[in-house]
């Protein structure tokens, strides 16, 4: 196991070392922060200063090297605009990112895992096909009209919720549950066929046949080996919803790295662009890394050095 | 560009089911009227950003947030006679030239900051140069840039050595917030842990990047302001802005979406609030270029003439803004009521064209910016259209905005979007205009010498700017305002009122000025705020 997890660390080393460098070449390739920076009339002149004043008029390859240099010690720069520590700007709002990934992520799981239960035990039946509806609609469905829609109802109508912004448990409800109908749908239906999938072998005919009850049989035997897939999905959303719910995070005011991000790319300020994108990454590797970890618990026969 | 595409569209969701339903929704509200509310919830589509007045925080809001707590010298807004802009004192009580690069600037006496101290000419001198010492100068420090050297003259006197003789660099001050002396022994998180100022509000939290509340404060010298609370919070999303007020968990909500004004004035309990003119959309042409051909007057003036400015308005703006005449409208120093704008003639648009020698048109690439102002795209293809009616044909190209100033400093565009909100003294417009778009280096080595209405606009420029009055200074800009007008030196399109959402309660109005404040500044000056929702720039 520990071989795994370092020769996996190496690999997401390099992984995260390739990512900076392209992500930074594009940002410089695509557009000047000096620009965006300096007063509408500013001269050549006070551009070329600004230009030196942040290391812009560097190589390149300089700046990257001065940057991993910089960023190997934790410091990303200052974010061109705010002057703020950009590791600290973005740090800033990753909680609220956790927050929102991870309570969709669980209303996804918590709602999305049993309905595919039940439609596979229910195969071919009224439920069934409700399920496979509300889990087509799910992933068919637009995140901002939804969005939309519900601050319609539970926040304009109702008045039960707040329309935006982040204070406390009731303004999470919302966009958690905007956030998490996609991947609610997507585990709906992976749920559904791997239990089909399941519930047709063997195994399970052997131990029905024992006279276990269903609801061990379900879960101690059927829902286990159809965990790898959905544990796989999970992991790869999750780490999606930390920086990509753009949309959610705008239409809720979510104060979440997402926003935060495509605000930076937009303006060319590499430092925040990259302290994100460092973060996001690392935190990728990390989830990734206790999936190919569950994975062993949960099916002890991929554990490694085993045939 | 994927994440720019969904954040447009999402400003494009469909309002009008959302507002069929809001309506159905006011209709059950409530209709007995109610005290004035005296806690106003402020909704922005721009982050609320620090509350250090010395720091950048790459954010709009630094310029109309932070007044409400740390004042500037001076404001710049409609003058108290109401019949143009100007700048207004704040902390400064007036100014002078005592020599053409002097700047004398006196203090009111016996302002009081809300730690105690009071407000002399060395604190304006330390922030001065608070703003202009850093390595990296931000925008704010390079404006301060132009009243060069700060001396302290007196007690509540300071003396401005300018780097070069300028009668508009008044207009600079409006940029030089002062905090009290305390905050020079502090660093920036220091001070914004608890920030102080002169201005009418306290600070009761001010997190950096989240809600900002403030409370009226009780001793301040033009006595409480209006009302007691004030909460701004940052709401990107224009719907949800729209949603908080039907909700009526806000007050204000600015840059609301001309889609939903229907909604708004549909709903008994809110109105839109409009300040008439706040900024423009036009083109600038390259004057250089010979392919296509427009360092040809006639065919400038060609585009010009194909645009249709007042269907534009009435159909994409509905009706919330106006035709754009010349580069000054209602309000600049140098704007005349008299400069009739280019007439929609297509006849008379071919005519020019042929008599250039394209009597088929041309055609040329346009990159505009896509969800950055309002209605840039649909701006920018309509008036493809009409141009295209006379044999123009534009190819419109979204892009970011990092991408357009690029393009402008390489001079590598045909046409060039300018987007402009209303401010008082033009110098940085036509700076702006007339040579930070133009490369003239790389440009000339391409397309031959500057051409001679830019030599003459230039001059006009220069001559304007060393005037000995500002009553001169004006004709100065008036002419340069005639003259690219009459060479077509854009292509001039509209200008859009800026637009709020407010319950009628809170009976809010903007005070015209370059950034409005969000209490009551009607009150706070002793003025009686107009009955209108439509406040122009300009009384006339």
């Amino acid at each position: 196991m520990p071989s795994l997890i370092a020769r996996r660390l190496v690999q997401a080393l390099l992984a995260l070392v390739a990512v900076l460098l392209v992500v930074f070449v594009c940002l410089l390739a695509t557009g000047d922060a000096v620009e965006m920076l300096v007063p509408p009339d500013a001269t050549e002149l006070g551009k070329t200063k600004s230009r030196h004043a942040y290391g812009l008029d560097r190589p390149v390859l300089y700046q990257f090297g001065a940057f991993a240099w910089r960023a190997v010690r934790g410091d990303f720069g200052r974010s061109f605009f705010s002057d703020r520590p950009a590791l600290t700007l973005v740090f800033e709002r990753l909680p609220a990112s956790v927050e929102l990934a991870v309570a969709s992520t669980l209303i996804a799981i918590v709602v999305g895992v049993p309905l595919g239960i039940v439609a596979a035990v229910k195969r071919a039946t009224v439920v069934d096909q409700l399920v496979i509806g509300v889990a087509l609609l799910g992933q068919s469905v637009a995140s901002f009209w939804l969005a939309l829609m519900l601050i319609l109802w539970f926040g304009v109508m109702l008045q039960w919720l707040p329309v935006s912004g982040r204070f406390g448990w009731a303004s999470l409800v919302l966009p958690s549950v905007a956030l998490s109908v996609w991947l609610l749908a997507l585990l709906a239906r992976l749920t559904r066929s791997e239990m089909l999938e399941v519930l047709g072998q063997d195994f399970i005919r052997t131990a029905r046949a024992k006279g276990l009850g269903t609801t061990a049989l379900l879960a101690r035997h059927a829902l286990r080996n159809a965990l790898i897939p959905l544990v796989t999905v999970t992991g790869v959303s999750l780490g999606w919803q930390l920086g990509g719910a753009v949309v959610i995070e705008a239409v809720f005011a979510w104060p979440g790295l997402g926003t935060i991000l495509l605000e930076a790319v937009l303006r060319r300020d590499y430092p925040v662009v990259l302290a994100g994108v460092a973060v996001l990454s690392t935190v990728f590797v990390v989830i990734n890394l206790a999936v190919d970890v569950l994975y062993v618990y949960i099916d002890p026969r991929i554990r490694p050095g085993r045939a | 560009m994927r994440f720019v595409r969904m954040a447009s569209t999402i400003r494009t969701v469909p309002l009008a089911i959302v507002g069929l339903m809001i309506v159905v929704l006011a209709t059950a509200w409530s209709e007995a009227a109610a005290a004035r509310p005296t806690q106003w919830t402020i909704v922005v589509s721009e982050k609320t950003g620090g509350a250090d007045p010395l720091s950048e925080h790459g954010t709009n809001s630094q310029y109309y947030l932070i007044p409400h707590v740390v004042e500037a010298l001076t404001r710049l807004e409609l003058l108290p006679n109401e019949r143009t802009w100007g700048v207004a004192p704040e902390l400064a009580e007036k100014w002078s030239f005592a020599d053409p690069k002097t700047l004398v600037v006196e203090l009111k006496r016996g302002v009081k900051f809300q730690n105690g101290e009071e407000l002399t000419a060395e604190h304006v001198k330390a922030a001065h140069d608070a703003f202009v010492a850093p390595e990296k100068p931000g925008r704010l420090g390079l404006i301060l840039k132009a009243l060069g050297k700060a001396e302290v003259a007196g007690k509540y006197t300071v003396k401005f050595h300018l780097p070069k003789a300028d009668l508009s660099v008044v207009a600079a001050t409006t940029h030089l917030l002062v905090p009290p002396m305390a905050r020079h022994s502090m660093t920036r998180e220091q001070f914004e842990a608890k920030p102080i100022g002169s201005g009418p509000y306290k600070v009761v939290d001010w997190p950096k990047d989240g809600t900002v509340r403030l409370e009226a404060w009780d001793g301040y010298r033009s006595g409480k302001a209006f009302p007691e609370k004030l909460i701004v919070r940052h709401v990107p999303e224009p719907s949800t802005r729209v949603f908080e007020l039907a909700a009526g968990t806000a007050q204000i909500a600015w840059n609301v979406p001309i889609e939903a004004l229907p909604t708004i004035q549909a709903n008994p309990k809110l109105e839109v609030v409009s300040l008439t003119g706040g900024s423009a959309l036009s083109y600038v042409i390259n004057l250089y270029k010979t392919t296509p051909p427009l360092r040809d007057k006639r065919v400038r003036q060609a585009m010009n003439y194909a645009v249709d400015r007042a269907a534009i308005v009435r159909t994409i703006l509905a009706g919330r803004g106006g035709v754009h005449p010349a580069p000054l409208w209602a309000g600049w120093l140098g704007a005349s009521p008299e400069i009739a704008p280019y007439t929609y003639d297509p006849e008379k648009a071919k005519a020019l064209l042929k008599e250039a020698g394209y009597p088929n048109g041309f055609a040329f690439n346009w990159t505009v910016t896509q969800g950055v102002f309002v209605k840039d795209v649909e701006v920018a293809q309509a008036v493809a259209n009409q141009l295209a009616k006379v044999g123009i044909k534009a190819t419109v190209q979204p892009a970011e905005r990092a991408r357009l100033l690029a393009q402008r400093s390489e001079g590598d565009y045909d046409v060039l979007e300018l987007i402009w909100t209303m401010s008082w003294h033009p110098a940085i417009l036509f700076s702006f205009t007339l040579h930070t778009s133009y490369p003239d280096a790389k440009l000339a080595a391409k397309w031959g010498a500057m051409p001679p209405e830019l030599v003459k606009a230039r001059a006009l420029m220069e001559e304007a700017g060393a005037a000995q009055s500002l009553d001169e200074m004006g004709r100065g800009y008036a002419r340069l305002n005639q003259l690219m007008r009459d060479e077509a030196f854009w292509l001039y399109v509209n200008t859009v009122d800026t637009l709020w959402g407010v319950q009628k309660d809170i009976a809010w109005r903007p005070y015209p000025a370059a950034f409005p404040s969000y209490d009551d500044y009607w009150h706070r000056t002793g003025k009686k705020a107009p009955e209108s929702p439509t406040v122009p720039l300009v009384p006339r």
